[in-house]
């Protein structure tokens, strides 16, 4: 039998509903690519945790998935494996029902209030994985117990000698990686993955309790990986760099390019705002989008602004967050909610933003800001640019990759510059028009469609 | 050939040996008895090490109140300092000596130095005494590796330096006034001979049969299809500093498919060590740190091992584990120091010498990728024999009877 190359869309059936973004898109986009095309040399599976295997999936079935990605409606695997009344699925049901119950919760609070919310619950998790650590450990040194075996005995035989399996997704959160490794070796099948950063081992002061866990994962991936893709230069350089540190074999590492195209409405009638954005006026505030946590560098944006009030009060514009609450930010927050000079009148901050309601925000700023401290790639910097705005970025890492000569780069720890290049762009109407005709005239947004055919090409040289 | 009455002086007890020192001297004392002569154990050690059984009269258990004391005054209760609680104490002081006179022993084994103080003084207070034979047994060169160890746990200099000058002198004078004096290497030896240069014997660390395996199965299950290298070291610093240099600080190194498993009290030690919370994810994924196992168990994981390491990198005398690790046939990573005393092993094709980190963890990733097995011939499986203590120890009867009869 010839060999089979499968792509794995796994991710995918576990984001249905909800917004395609970061490593979602990427297997999103790839599967989409497969299935509009009509590739038949393709093959599509996911693994199934409470069965622990790889499972076949089919087009229809998933064509039915990812049209339901970005929608609110959950559309069920509809197969009998995924409706078991195990008790690891109960377990899952009542983990996901905890879970969107503590979301509505968080989105319905007021924003100087959901801060300190999430920080609780967060503490409270942490406080619950230090509990299952001690225990664990206080496990393994006293108990002769101690010996079990390993769960995961049966061999899967689902990829035969040659077949490539591709897995793209959020491959450390699901899949028994160093039983896939056993089957590899002994099958000898091919594997390819993507290594979208390695944040948690080259900045993890940025990162939350679960960096340890994620790095463990990414060591395992690279063992398991025939191919390994990264998602900039900038990141196949930190990879390459890693495997050489950490003694580990040679990689074929490649590039995989994601698409910064964005879809955009046609709909041109009035939007409703929400509440705490009803008073933005076109042109008239600063936008920065992304999941609010330490690596971010919201702090910076909070300083830059305390100076330019000072400064330039008169000509000073508010600036909107727009993304998730994440991690190690309660004391800024409280800060900024304490310095009602700026807060909420020019320092803003928006949870659960819609898609249309993004777009207008992008639309409508003066320009944007991501000063971000490392990034694996940095697609606020090119959404910003698809919508003609430009960037004020942070140097860091991938960034300059993304943005190339359409955006202004600045070493993200040097607020002067900051302050200097923010207070210009508020102000300087001319300068700020210039840079704006050039994005109109000759940025060019990487599609896409060309990202996934350059995917899939490449794929055929694994063969 | 007379029964020769000996008192062997150690700061720790022996019923129960775990760490290296107490193995050592359980095989001499067992050697000793086993020729047909009287062992007494005398033993000081403070109240929460555990006796290992029944106490006896010869049981010194430094108290609560005294051990809390010494520290407070900058006393090092168990080392350097552990005569000062004969010596501050007329009552106890008094008890070791009208021990030792009822004994009427022929030969006094100090083991290790650190009770040479007290001993020297009960010998110049009587005259009965003080020509009794003397012999120094030592398991390294003590001064210098107290130095090593103070300096790992961030000990400020100056101290270390005071500490130091005080366990040199001490050791110096235990060796001038011995009659013999017995080392585990060449390199101490030659060390102790610079200092007085008559009767020093090298009777080089061994190991006893292996405990019968227990719980076999389990433990193969456990590691089923795992290819796993297996290290074992006490609570004591060097090693967790020699395991997280050579062998750690991660795991990214091994494969899926291999581990690296830890018994003995350094598994604990490791946890606290300055880059285990950097690493944690990689340590905890591969190297599984199992604490202290019971004999059966650990045999069971020597069997089940497809290399041994031994990745001593700080002090001096030589590695109980090395001798240990031999008799297994298993191949072995080491470095260069964990084979000090046991230079005449090291043509063996099992044993792979590796000195630079690197290297170590390269070769421990190759091996545990082999398929190949190392077969050893009849000459080599007998010299490996050489390693059991009846054949390391087997001029020391002859040594303290020689002494006796002068």
């Amino acid at each position: 039998m010839a060999s089979q190359k499968y792509l794995d869309v796994s991710t995918c059936f576990r984001f249905q509903g909800k917004s395609p973004v970061g490593i979602v898109r990427t297997e999103y986009m790839v599967a989409k690519y497969i299935l509009d095309n009509e590739l038949g040399d393709f093959q599509f599976c996911k693994f199934d945790t409470d069965q622990n295997r790889f499972l076949n999936v089919s087009r229809q079935e998933l064509e039915r998935v990812l049209s339901s990605i970005g929608t609110q409606e959950t559309i069920n695997a509809s197969t009998s494996e995924s409706c078991g009344t195990s008790l690891l699925s109960i377990k899952k049901k009542i983990k996901s029902r905890l879970k969107s119950t503590a979301k509505q919760i968080y989105h319905r609070m007021p924003p100087e209030v959901a801060p300190h919310f999430k920080q609780i619950a967060l503490d409270g998790i942490d406080f619950i994985h230090g509990l299952k650590d001690y225990r664990q450990r206080k496990k393994q040194y006293f108990s002769s117990r101690k010996i079990t075996s390993d769960k995961y005995d049966a061999d899967w035989h689902f990829f035969q000698k040659d077949d490539i399996y591709i897995n793209l997704g959020l491959m450390w959160d699901f899949l028994p990686v160093k039983k896939l490794y056993n089957e590899k070796k002994k099958i000898e099948f091919k594997v390819v993955s993507v290594i979208y950063d390695l944040i948690p081992f080259i900045v993890p002061e940025y990162c939350n309790g679960m960096h340890h866990q994620f790095l463990s994962s990414i060591v395992d991936l690279i063992w398991l990986s025939n191919d390994i893709y990264c998602i900039s230069d900038h990141t196949l350089n930190d990879v390459s760099q890693f495997i050489k540190e950490m003694g580990m074999p040679s990689r074929k590492l490649n590039r995989i390019y994601l698409g910064t195209d964005i879809v955009k409405s046609e709909n041109n009638e009035e939007i409703q705002l929400p509440d705490q954005f009803k008073d933005l006026k076109s042109g008239n505030f600063i936008l920065f989008v992304s999941t609010i946590e330490a690596r971010k560098n919201h702090e910076l944006v909070y300083q830059v602004w305390r100076q330019l009030y000072r400064t330039k009060k008169e000509h000073l514009l508010p600036v909107i967050f727009v993304g998730m609450m994440g991690w190690t930010v309660g004391d800024l927050f409280t800060k900024i909610q304490l310095d009602t000079r700026l807060f909420p009148e020019y320092i803003k901050w928006g949870h659960g933003v819609s898609d249309t309601t993004l777009e207008w925000l992008y639309k409508n700023c003066r320009f944007t800001v991501f000063p971000s401290h490392y990034e694996g790639w940095g697609l606020p910097v090119a959404e910003s640019l698809s919508h003609g705005k430009i960037c004020i970025s942070s140097n860091a890492a991938s960034l300059p990759e993304v943005g190339t000569e359409y955006a202004e780069y600045i070493n993200p720890i040097d607020i002067k510059e900051w302050v200097n290049v923010v207070g210009e762009y508020m102000t300087n109407d001319d300068l700020l028009k210039k840079r704006e005709e050039k994005i109109r005239c000759e940025y060019v947004p990487f599609l896409w469609k060309d990202g996934c055919e350059k995917f899939i090409e490449s794929i055929k040289d694994i063969e | 050939m007379r029964e020769i009455k000996i008192i062997h002086f150690a700061t720790y007890p022996v019923r129960q040996p775990l760490h290296g020192g107490q193995l050592r001297v359980a095989a001499i004392q067992k050697m000793l008895t086993n020729s047909g002569h009287e062992i007494i154990h005398m033993a000081t050690y403070p109240y929460f090490i555990d006796s290992g059984g029944t106490s006896n009269e010869w049981d010194f258990i430094i108290p609560p109140d005294y051990f809390e004391w010494a520290q407070k005054h900058d006393l090092r209760p168990t080392d350097v300092d552990c005569s000062e609680f004969f010596l501050k104490s007329k009552v106890i002081y008094d008890k070791l000596v009208s021990q030792i006179q009822r004994t009427k022993p022929d030969v006094l084994v100090i083991e290790q130095a650190w009770l040479w103080p007290v001993i020297k003084k009960i010998r110049d207070e009587n005259s009965n005494l003080r020509n009794l034979p003397l012999v120094c047994s030592s398991h390294n060169i003590e001064s210098q590796l107290l130095k090593m160890v103070l300096e790992i746990d961030g000990v400020a200099h100056n101290k270390i330096e005071t500490i130091y000058f005080r366990a040199f002198h001490l050791e110096r004078d235990l060796i001038l006034h011995s009659d013999v004096i017995i080392a585990v290497t060449e390199e101490d030896a030659n060390l102790f001979k610079q200092i007085k240069n008559q009767q020093v014997y090298i009777c080089p660390n061994g190991i006893a049969q292996s405990a019968p395996i227990k719980d076999f199965a389990t433990w193969k299950s456990r590691y089923n299809n795992i290819n796993f290298a297996f290290f074992i070291g006490s609570f004591y610093p060097p090693n967790s500093e020699g395991f997280m240099t050579m062998v750690g600080p991660h795991s990214a190194y091994l494969a899926p498919d291999m581990k690296v498993v830890v018994g003995g009290g350094v598994s604990n030690l490791i946890t606290y060590h300055k880059d285990y919370l950097r690493y944690k994810g990689l340590i905890d994924r591969s190297f599984d740190l199992l604490g202290i196992l019971e004999a059966g168990h650990l045999s069971s994981l020597l069997t089940l091992a497809k290399a041994i390491l031994l990745p001593i990198t700080h002090g001096g005398g030589s590695n109980l584990k090395t001798a240990e690790a031999i008799l297994t046939e298993k191949p072995i990573v080491a470095t260069s120091k964990a084979f000090r005393g046991y230079e005449k092993y090291l043509a063996l094709p099992q044993i792979f010498i590796e000195d630079d980190p690197y290297c170590f963890k390269m070769k421990v990733q190759e091996l545990l990728d082999s398929k190949k097995t190392i077969t050893l011939s009849q000459e080599e499986r007998a010299l490996i024999q050489n390693v059991l203590w009846e054949n390391t120890l087997s001029e020391l009867p002859h040594i303290i009877e020689r002494l006796a009869k002068e």
